[in-house]
């Protein structure tokens, strides 16, 4: 019996496992995700120590030269702060670490999504309908109208009517109404994308049983 | 009157007729009207005017003239125990069991009334003129304390309705009875003081007395006999049982000068005229003249059976000189007469002292007397109807014969008094301009008290408007509750939500394969079957699509552009939930990379086991390729940090992955030759599945890739979003799900045995069956709608 076929094995056992999830939850189902989980977490743990913290911490501490050891003082002394938040009366000790790895990461993010997300989305749209292509000034006003009644649809403001009911102002209703349509469209095709990657990955697992088995 | 008026708020100068003033609006007339007439107000510092009270008693309220009838009361007593007081001291040597009262007299002398002082000659004390001002005061004050006789008053004789309660002439109100009692007493300080005892002393009164108190039981009084016993034989009296007051006045008789009882002679009333009190003055005219019916209470009217009866038993006693016995004398009376009293006197009740059939000798001399300070009948009866008599006395029947029938002409007729004429003293309780008098009510002040320590008394208490009286029986209050039948069926309509807010409710026990289960395990069986078929069998039935999408047409062109040998970053940022999409849409654009330019591939990955899945992917996916890591790739492994290791990879990624997975130097190796900087690569292709990992790689790149081209290769479900950046150039091509990775495989051939090609028939068959079951699920709702839209319209 090869290595392989014991591995197909389990993991024909497993995919069924989670298959059984068709009709409900059951024990079946709960022991292939604890095993997944727990794999998964104890092959991050060794990954992490093998790739990160052996090269980059440990080995350059013990064999690096002096000052590769004073610079990775900061970060070991912060590692170890973070360490302390798994005790409740030490935890603010970790506090430092954790600021500066929201603000760094904070600010990290809010300059990335500036630089790569905001203008560049903001000049390719404006730059739509300075397109001479027809089907690019189309798209550009389809995606101006979308945006625009998109967010008149998440506008909530009302006022009351003469009749005491609540009611939004008409030009809103319309264009509420109009970005409502948009967002079905958006989670129509989210849905149809969520959709096409689960059929994919069954179809996988299914050409995986074929293969087991000598079907396919 | 004033034509202005001044503010008494702000000062404002305003016209008279104005009813607010004009600058701050307070008003300026009062909403009652100025009190007038005798209602009028009194302003402070202004003097009541004197006037006669005595004629207006009878129009003052109930509780009022109780108050002062009280208040007379306890001045009678204090006269009583000055009587007491001045016949103990004038008694030089009595028996024992006085002695005491003697020497008790003698320290009590400043207690002495005026008109006892006056009477016997000695000058009177202011301090009982002070305690006269001070019983005047509350009698105004309306407190009833002095009603209430002391402990001391207690011990005294004379009960407190005998006792004299002013002692000033002109106040003197004591009733007729009490005038005959001591008039009839021979040992009366008073006569004995005035010198003229023989005459002062009618035989007709003493013989008379004895009635009153015929009832009184002497027989346990032993220490009395010997006291009474001289006067007794000495006049005629017979005494078994005399009140306390009367033993007062028996114990002076030892003093008096045994009178004849036959006497007719004319007091001597008008010798003494001068000295004599008022109260005595109208004593001696008031028993003979108003014999029993203006001077003389009810209660002795009824011991007087009637005014004609007395005629037939009274002659005797002033002609016979001797002591009047009625044949209905009491046992003790008897027993006590002298051998030479005659017993055969008819029956009938005591012979009243008071008869019209007195000697007329006295009348003349005491007709002035009683015209000049005597009270009118009117206010005597107001005296005594208000009085509580003693419970010897309640026994005696109330005579049918009014004492108003004889009253004055000037006391019958109410309207002699004029209503504004006022007592001073009730002028002074009047309220000044501050406050405004109520008017009380005279029905109510004549209620009469049954019980409780008031009981007996009329007006004490006034009455509260609001408070009725209690009545005998208190109202019967049904205890059926008063609904309608509306609020009954509220009511009930409210018990019936908390019973059912209350009560259990039975669950519906599910049927174990339910409709919606039954059809989920439908879809599901149909299309694993028709997955399973499609994919078991290997059927190529549903052809790659022939339009390639943009974005994948993009992403082809931008592998081609890619020089030989160049190296190129891949990014694997998927999970392993995700491998097989993943892999089927990168499998077609890497091969076709490889194939086509051979590069040199550097792997890293943001997720844990993206190395894992890189090696994987290489070893299978690409298995065909025979790249060997190391040297046709190098495998950098996990990029920890996240966001910030991607932005420190993109700005320095030989600092920031030195190694590779097995601890080499990753940069010396041949796939990283001539590579320092992420624009060294030729192209970055990311292989995602989710936007979030996409869109990092993407932003974090953007100022640092240089010209480097930028692939996605992303799950279907992540495909759609990361369009816009496709759109707007800053990613050159994207291969989304296995859709786009059939485009990808139309451009590297379609090759049978390729992933994509073994699953584009289940994959079709899945979104056929996927839209199938949206149009069922669609005609099936239509069809539910139109049914329940019928049913509306039928009902």
């Amino acid at each position: 019996m090869s290595l392989d076929f014991i591995f197909g094995i389990i993991a024909f056992l497993l995919t069924l496992m989670v298959f059984s999830y068709l009709i409900g939850d059951n024990l079946f189902f709960r022991i292939a995700i604890y095993i997944f989980v727990g794999v998964a977490a104890g092959y991050v743990a060794a990954v992490a120590f093998r790739q990160v913290i052996l090269p980059d911490l440990l080995t350059p501490l013990v064999y690096g030269s002096s000052t590769e050891k004073i610079t990775l003082a900061v970060p070991l002394l912060l590692s170890g702060f973070l360490l302390m938040k798994i005790i409740p009366s030490t935890s603010r000790i970790g506090a430092p670490a954790m600021a500066v790895l929201a603000g760094v990461g904070a600010a990290v993010a809010v300059g990335g999504a500036v630089t790569g997300t905001l203008f560049p989305q903001i000049g390719a749209t404006v730059d739509a309908f300075a397109s001479p292509a027809a089907f690019q000034f189309v798209n550009a006003v389809i995606v101006l109208v979308g945006v625009v009644f998109t967010l008149i649809y998440f506008h909530f403001g009302a006022r009351t009517a003469s009749d005491g009911s609540v009611r939004r102002f008409g030009l809103i209703e319309i264009g509420a109404f109009v970005g409502s349509i948009f967002i079905a469209i958006t989670l129509g095709t989210l849905f149809a994308g969520v959709y096409s990657a689960a059929l994919t990955a069954f179809i996988e697992r299914l050409h995986f049983f074929g293969t087991f088995f000598g079907l396919g | 009157m004033a034509d202005t008026i001044k503010c008494p708020v702000c000062g404002e100068i305003n016209p008279a007729d104005l009813e607010f003033c004009q600058n701050c609006q307070s008003r300026l007339q009062p909403l009652t009207g100025p009190l007038r007439g005798e209602n009028a107000p009194i302003s402070p510092g202004q003097a009541p005017t004197k006037k006669v009270t005595s004629e207006l008693e009878p129009i003052l309220p109930q509780w009022l003239r109780n108050a002062r009838q009280q208040a007379r009361r306890s001045a009678e007593e204090e006269a009583a125990r000055a009587e007491e007081k001045q016949k103990t001291k004038s008694v030089p040597s009595g028996p024992d069991l006085l002695a005491g009262l003697a020497s008790q007299s003698q320290e009590e002398e400043e207690d002495v009334p005026d008109w006892l002082a006056n009477i016997t000659g000695s000058p009177a004390k202011k301090k009982k003129a002070e305690a006269e001002d001070a019983q005047v005061k509350f009698v105004e004050l309306g407190r009833d304390e002095m009603a209430e006789p002391s402990p001391s008053d207690d011990e005294n004789a004379a009960p407190s309705w005998m006792t004299p309660q002013e002692p000033a002439p002109e106040r003197d109100e004591l009733s007729d009875w009490f005038k005959q009692a001591s008039a009839s007493a021979s040992s009366f300080d008073a006569s004995t003081s005035l010198g003229t005892a023989p005459e002062a002393a009618p035989v007709e009164s003493v013989s008379s007395e004895p009635e009153p108190f015929s009832n009184f039981d002497t027989s346990n009084s032993d220490w009395l006999k010997p006291e009474t016993a001289p006067l007794e034989e000495a006049s005629g009296i017979v005494h078994r049982e005399t009140p306390d007051w009367l033993k007062n006045l028996d114990t002076g008789a030892p003093v008096v000068p045994p009178q004849p009882p036959t006497s007719n002679e004319p007091p001597a009333q008008t010798q003494a005229q001068g000295d004599v009190p008022d109260w005595l003055k109208s004593f001696g005219a008031e028993t003979p003249s108003a014999p029993s019916a203006e001077g003389v209470p009810d209660w002795l009217n009824a011991a007087a059976p009637s005014r004609e009866e007395p005629q037939a038993v009274q002659p005797e006693a002033p002609s016979s000189g001797e002591t009047s016995v009625p044949s209905e004398m009491p046992d003790w009376l008897a027993s006590l007469k002298p051998a030479s009293s005659q017993p055969s006197e008819p029956s009938g009740p005591a012979t009243p002292a008071l008869t019209p059939e007195e000697p007329p000798a006295k009348t003349p001399s005491a007709s002035p007397v009683f015209t000049e300070d005597a009270m009118s009948s009117a206010d005597v009866d107001a005296i005594f109807s208000s009085m509580q008599m003693p419970d010897w006395l309640t026994s005696v029947a109330p005579s049918a014969q009014t004492s108003e029938e004889n009253l004055p002409p000037a006391a019958q007729s109410e309207e002699a008094i004029a209503p504004v004429e006022l007592p001073s003293w009730v002028q002074a309780m009047r309220p000044v301009e501050a406050a405004l008098p109520e008017s009380s009510s005279g029905a109510a002040d004549s209620e009469l008290e049954t019980r409780g320590p008031l009981a007996g008394l009329h007006g004490v208490l006034p009455s509260v408007p609001g408070v009725a009286t209690p009545s005998s029986k208190p109202k019967a209050h049904s205890i059926k509750l008063n609904a309608s039948e509306e609020q009954q069926a509220h009511a009930a309509l409210l018990e019936q939500i908390l019973a059912a807010e209350t009560s259990p409710v039975p669950m519906k026990a599910g049927s174990v394969v339910s409709s919606q289960r039954v059809l989920r395990w439908l879809i599901t069986v149909l299309l694993g079957i028709a997955l399973a078929g499609a994919t078991f069998v290997g059927t190529q039935i549903f052809p790659l699509p022939a339009d390639v999408p943009i974005e994948t047409s993009n992403a082809i062109a931008a592998v081609e552009a890619v020089p030989p040998d160049a190296p190129v970053l891949v990014v694997f940022d998927y999970e392993p939930s995700t491998v097989g999409e993943m892999e089927a849409s990168g499998a077609s654009l890497m091969d076709h990379l490889l194939l086509l330019k051979h590069p040199r591939l550097t792997l890293i990955s943001t997720s844990a086991t993206g190395s894992a899945l890189a090696e994987r992917f290489m070893s299978s996916v690409l298995v065909n390729r025979s790249y060997q890591r190391g040297v046709q790739y190098v495998d950098l492994g996990y990029l920890p940090g996240g966001l910030t290791g991607v932005y420190g990879f993109t700005q320095s990624p030989s600092l920031v992955m030195p190694y590779d997975v097995d601890q080499g130097a990753a940069w010396q190796m041949p796939p990283l030759q001539n590579v320092t900087r992420l624009s060294d690569f030729a192209a970055i292709i990311i292989m995602t599945d989710r936007l979030e990992s996409g869109r990092v790689w993407i932003e974090q790149s953007a100022l640092t890739r240089g010209n480097a081209s930028l692939i996605l290769i992303s799950s279907a479900q992540a495909g759609p979003m990361f369009l816009p950046y496709v759109d707007a150039g800053q990613v050159n091509g994207m291969v989304a799900g296995l859709n786009g990775a059939a485009g990808a495989e139309q451009a590297n051939g379609g090759q049978p045995d390729s992933v994509v090609r073994r699953y584009w028939d289940a994959y079709s068959l899945g979104l056929l069956f996927a839209v199938v079951m949206i149009l069922l699920g669609g005609l099936w709702n239509f069809a539910l709608g139109l049914r329940d839209r019928r049913a509306q319209e039928g009902s």
